[in-house]
This record gives C-alpha cells, sequence and structure tokens, in this order.
C-alpha cells in the first residue's frame, strides 16, 4: 500500500529508513532528533533524499519517477501548523487548485469534527496554538489527499479536545482509506488512532509492530519524559458511579475506581481511561486489605522482555483489554510469573487518568 | 507653465512608470532568486546587481551609451530594437530603470528574507506549482515591501539625471525630463522657470511617498486586524 526507502546521509539531519506498509494508519514515534519530521518532509517532497516511494501500486519516486511536491498529492500537516498569514481559516480549506478541493459534504464534516465552524473568517493571527493546528489537519483532509502525513498534528491541543477527537478522527481516515503516517508522542493517541507502529531513533528505524506491544517495549526511546508521557494501557469506556457514589469507569463490565471524571462529562458518557503501566503493582497471593482502591484478579497472558525490564500483560476480564505492568526482572522472579499462572493486580485511583471520548 | 514644461512632466512620468515597470518584472524575479539561495557566489551577484547604486550616474551613462550605440559593443540591434536608441525616449527609460533597478532588487531581496520560505513549500505540497505558489503565497506575503520597493524605484527613475542625459541628451519635446528642464532652466538663467519645475518635481515626490505611506498605512491596518 505505502512503501518507500529515504536516505539522507547528511548531518545534522541524516536519515535512513525503509518500511513497507499496509493499509491503514501507521503511527510513528521516537525521541526529539529521531528523524520524524524529517521524514515527512522528506516523503513530502519538501526535502531531497527519497530512494523509492510507491503508494498504492504508483511510483512517485523510483527508476525514472520523481513527483514533484505538487504532484505527490500528500496532505501534509506540519507540527506548526503553517497556516498562511494572509488567508482566513475558509480561505485555507479551499487553497488548492480546483482538482484538489474536496467537496462541500467533506468540508463540512471536517469543520463539525474539528469544531472550526466559529473559526471560519479568523486569519492566523487570531487563533491559538491549537486552533492552528486544527486548521493545518483540516486543510489537508480539504485538499482530497491521496496520503496523508500528520506531525504531532494534535500535539497543541487540550487533553479533553483531543480525547474527544481520536474515534471520530479515526474512523474518518478509515473511511477516506487514506494511507496515514502519525507522527506523535502521545501514548493514548498511538493506540487509539493507529494499526501500526514504526519506532524511530536517531534517523533509523528502531522496530515496529502492533502500537501497543511496540509501544510498551520501546517506550524508554519513544515516548517523551513527565507526567502522561510515559508508557500507559488506553481503554474505551463508560463514565459510572460506584455503590459509594464514587466516580469509576466501567470498562467491559470491570468497574475501574478513578479519583475524578473530566470537566463536563456525565455518568453515561464515553470516556478513555488510561493506567501508566509503572502504576500497575502485582501481587501472587490476596493482598487482603490495602489503600489501593482497584484490586482485581488477573491472568498473565504473556511476559516481553526487553533491555529495561519486563512488560506483563494481564487479563482481568473476558472483556476488558489487556493491561500492561512494567516490572523489574527481580520482581518477575521473586512472582515466579509465567504465563497463564494467576495474580492479583492492584491500581490506585489516583493513577488512574480519565479523559472525555 | 510652459508646454515645454508640461512636455517635460509627462515624458517623466511616462519614462518612470515605464522604467519601474521594467524593474519590477526583472528586479523582483532576481530578488526572490538571490534571496532563497546563499553562497559566495549569490553575494558577487547581488553586488554586481547593486552597482549603479554606488557609481557615479555618469559612468553608468558612459556604459549604456557603449550598449546602445548602433555601432556599440553589445549590437542592441541583435535584440531587434531601433538601430539607434541613442537621444530617444526609450533610452531615458533604460537609463532610468538600470538607474533604480538596484534600490528595487535591495528592497525586495530584504522583503523576500522575511518570508519563512516554507510557506511557499507548503504552497507547492498542497497542489500548486512553483510558479503558482508565489503568485498565491510569497507575493501577497511580500506586498507590503515590494510596494515599498517600488515607489522607491519610481521616485528614483524620475529624479535620475546624470545617465539620462547622456545617453538620451536633453532635447524639449523629445527627451527632456524633469531634472533635466530644470538643468536647462538653470543654466539660461531661466529662474522662474527652474522653480516651477522644482515644486512640480517636489509634488511629484511628495505624491509618491504619501501615497506609499498610504499604502503601507492601509495594508499594515488591514494585517492588524488579522
Amino acid at each position: 500500500m505505502l512503501s518507500f526507502a529515504v536516505n539522507r546521509p547528511r548531518r545534522p539531519f541524516a536519515l535512513s529508513v525503509a518500511a513497507e506498509l499496509e493499509a491503514g494508519i501507521t503511527g510513528i514515534c521516537g525521541p526529539s532528533g529521531a528523524g520524524k519530521t524529517t521524514l515527512l518532509e522528506t516523503l513530502a517532497g519538501l526535502r531531497g533524499g527519497t530512494d523509492r516511494l510507491l503508494l498504492q501500486g504508483r511510483s512517485l519516486v523510483g527508476a525514472g519517477d520523481r513527483l514533484r511536491p505538487e504532484q505527490r498529492e500528500a496532505g501534509y500537516v506540519p507540527q506548526d501548523g503553517r497556516l498562511f498569514p494572509h488567508l482566513t481559516v475558509r480561505q485555507h480549506l479551499a487553497f488548492g487548485p480546483p482538482r484538489r478541493r474536496s467537496d462541500e459534504h467533506l468540508t463540512n464534516r471536517v469543520v463539525e469534527l474539528l469544531q472550526l465552524t466559529v473559526l471560519l473568517d479568523r486569519y492566523p493571527g487570531r487563533l491559538s496554538g491549537g486552533e492552528r493546528q486544527r486548521v493545518a489537519l483540516a486543510r489537508a483532509l480539504c485538499s482530497r489527499p491521496a496520503w496523508l502525513l500528520a506531525d504531532e498534528a494534535l500535539g497543541a491541543l487540550e487533553a479533553s479536545l483531543r480525547g474527544r477527537l481520536w474515534r471520530e478522527l479515526r474512523s474518518l481516515l478509515v473511511e477516506l482509506e487514506l494511507p496515514v503516517l502519525w507522527v506523535s508522542h502521545d501514548c493514548s493517541e498511538l493506540q487509539l488512532l493507529c494499526d501500526h507502529l514504526l519506532v524511530l531513533s536517531d534517523g533509523r528505524l528502531l522496530g515496529q509492530g502492533e502500537p501497543l506491544p511496540t509501544l510498551a517495549r520501546y517506550a524508554g526511546f519513544a515516548l517523551s519524559e513527565g507526567p502522561d508521557r510515559g508508557f500507559h494501557a488506553t481503554w474505551p469506556g463508560v463514565l459510572a458511579q460506584d455503590a459509594a457514589g464514587g466516580i469509576a469507569v466501567d470498562v467491559g463490565g470491570l468497574a475501574v475506581q478513578v479519583a475524578g471524571g473530566p470537566a463536563g462529562v456525565g455518568v453515561g458518557a464515553p470516556v478513555h481511561l488510561t493506567i501508566p503501566a509503572d502504576a500497575v503493582l502485582v501481587a501472587r497471593g490476596d493482598p487482603g486489605v490495602t489503600s489501593a482502591r482497584n484490586v482485581w484478579s488477573a491472568e498473565v497472558e504473556a511476559l516481553d522482555e526487553d533491555a529495561a525490564g519486563t512488560t506483563a500483560w494481564l487479563r482481568c476480564g473476558a472483556k476488558v483489554p489487556r493491561l500492561a505492568a512494567r516490572l523489574t526482572a527481580a520482581a518477575v522472579a521473586e512472582l515466579d510469573l509465567t504465563p497463564g499462572c494467576r495474580v492479583y493486580v492492584l491500581v490506585k485511583s489516583s493513577a488512574c487518568r480519565v479523559l472525555a471520548a | 507653465m510652459s508646454d515645454a514644461t508640461v512636455s517635460a512632466v509627462l515624458l517623466t512620468l511616462k519614462v518612470a512608470s515605464l522604467a519601474t515597470l521594467l524593474t519590477a518584472v526583472t528586479a523582483i524575479p532576481l530578488a526572490r532568486f538571490l534571496a532563497r539561495r546563499s553562497g559566495p557566489h549569490i553575494q558577487l551577484l547581488y553586488a554586481l546587481f547593486s552597482l549603479p547604486l554606488v557609481l557615479p550616474p555618469t559612468a553608468v551613462g558612459y556604459v549604456l551609451l557603449q550598449l546602445l550605440a548602433s555601432d556599440g559593443a553589445a549590437g542592441l540591434t541583435l535584440f531587434g530594437l531601433p538601430a539607434d536608441l541613442l537621444l530617444t525616449w526609450q533610452a531615458a527609460v533604460i537609463a532610468a530603470a538600470v538607474m533604480s533597478f538596484p534600490l528595487v532588487l535591495r528592497g525586495a531581496k530584504a522583503t523576500f528574507d522575511t518570508l519563512d520560505p516554507r510557506l511557499e513549500a507548503m504552497g507547492r505540497s498542497l497542489g500548486w506549482s512553483r510558479r503558482r505558489a508565489v503568485i498565491k503565497v510569497t507575493l501577497p506575503l511580500a506586498r507590503r515591501g515590494l510596494l515599498a520597493a517600488l515607489i522607491l524605484g519610481f521616485t528614483r527613475a524620475a529624479s535620475e539625471f546624470g545617465a539620462t542625459i547622456t545617453v538620451a541628451g536633453n532635447i524639449p519635446f523629445q527627451t527632456q525630463t524633469l531634472p533635466s528642464a530644470i538643468y536647462a532652466a538653470q543654466q539660461l538663467g531661466r529662474d522662474g522657470e527652474a522653480v516651477t519645475l522644482i515644486v512640480v518635481a517636489l509634488l511629484i515626490g511628495l505624491a509618491a511617498l504619501l501615497g506609499s505611506e498610504w499604502l503601507v498605512w492601509r495594508t499594515t491596518r488591514r494585517e492588524d486586524k488579522r
């Protein structure tokens, strides 16, 4: 579906990455300076260095072919938005030549999805960072692209809005059948939006695979430091009230006690629940009475070892997605963990984070 | 005002307008080209194209004299131009264009230098060819600076004397522009006529500068609303 080989030997933007990708949304993550932006700009034709680029069977760059940026039909969303200061938001959405303008239906849908209605007559100078990013994403989607290259397209948005966008944005991208390369540092975003993940480091492809296990394996390389940035499992759920009147999130029948819900979201509303892998405790026997508000029985489904430790994949219920717990090698040995063994899982309610969906 | 004075004013406006047009279509693309590249060869080119700014106008006039004569070094007849451009109003246009060229070039380059070239690349990524991306993105963003550069070029062309009188002469009703008319009036002791011409030159210059200020103010106000 999308196949490329990029080779830029010259520093400071040295890059050597090749990949064969299936249809769908491919996430790209990696530390600052890994070459994520350079890769997207190179594929879009804004920098030289593409050796091979094959899109849906069509050669854009190869032996004898080297299409110019305007011929590659890429919907490129730069990290800084790169909006044109002399055009209103409305003019941005109809910027391209007639063959690159979307129909009214899609434009209206994109405007509604990205909540741009009230911004249509504004110039970029009057937009916040998050608004500028939404306009840049809308401009790319409305340019009838054959593929989408998004660089931290939602990075400057408030967490609450970002959480609301993922599901609908994914369904729109899937419906448009666009091959997508989606750069992000956000662990939840990469899990919920992407079908596949590439991890870059120092201009090279470090690893790739399904988002959740790949993130767990390369979290130390791929995700930014700081709160909410480490590796965590993200579960879709529904905000609920427990018997004691506290706030909980219902995930496939499992009630997860949380410290509080997102502002403006009532009981019964869909939410995303994130549980940091570092905050999950594992006990071999019944831990008895503890301060942790969430104590569940679980089965160890798999153990993935990497250089920094082990990720234990835990199944807490038939309809509950897998939970990841980061453990040290010593803890795995002492608990005598093996795939299939039963354990108790302890998670503090304050460690769980809830985002509106 | 005498008929000769009116003729000089009209010819000045015609010469300055055409010279500005000529510099607009040559200096602006060259300025963009130079602004997007770097290196010693680019600096050398920039310096060479700026030479009329630092050379005495009579020296530029002498070079043009050699080029425009039918038996001149460059043999301009090759380009389908009249056999001998010397002492024609067209020669005055060329002289004024050459003298105002560096001003427009430098003003335009300074404007392009301040623009983010990635915006033009973004325009291409969205489907426009390089030329159309310049028209759709770069030129609208550079409009204010380019306008100021062109108005400066116009005033320079309208006040050009040294190179113009060398190649076009000072023939009333044919090649006599305002500056050469002032020179002639002063040489012949017609002080009243000289003062009238100076006042007209002052009004043209003032109008151009005020017009420029007004355009800049209007564009700034529009941009402030963004």
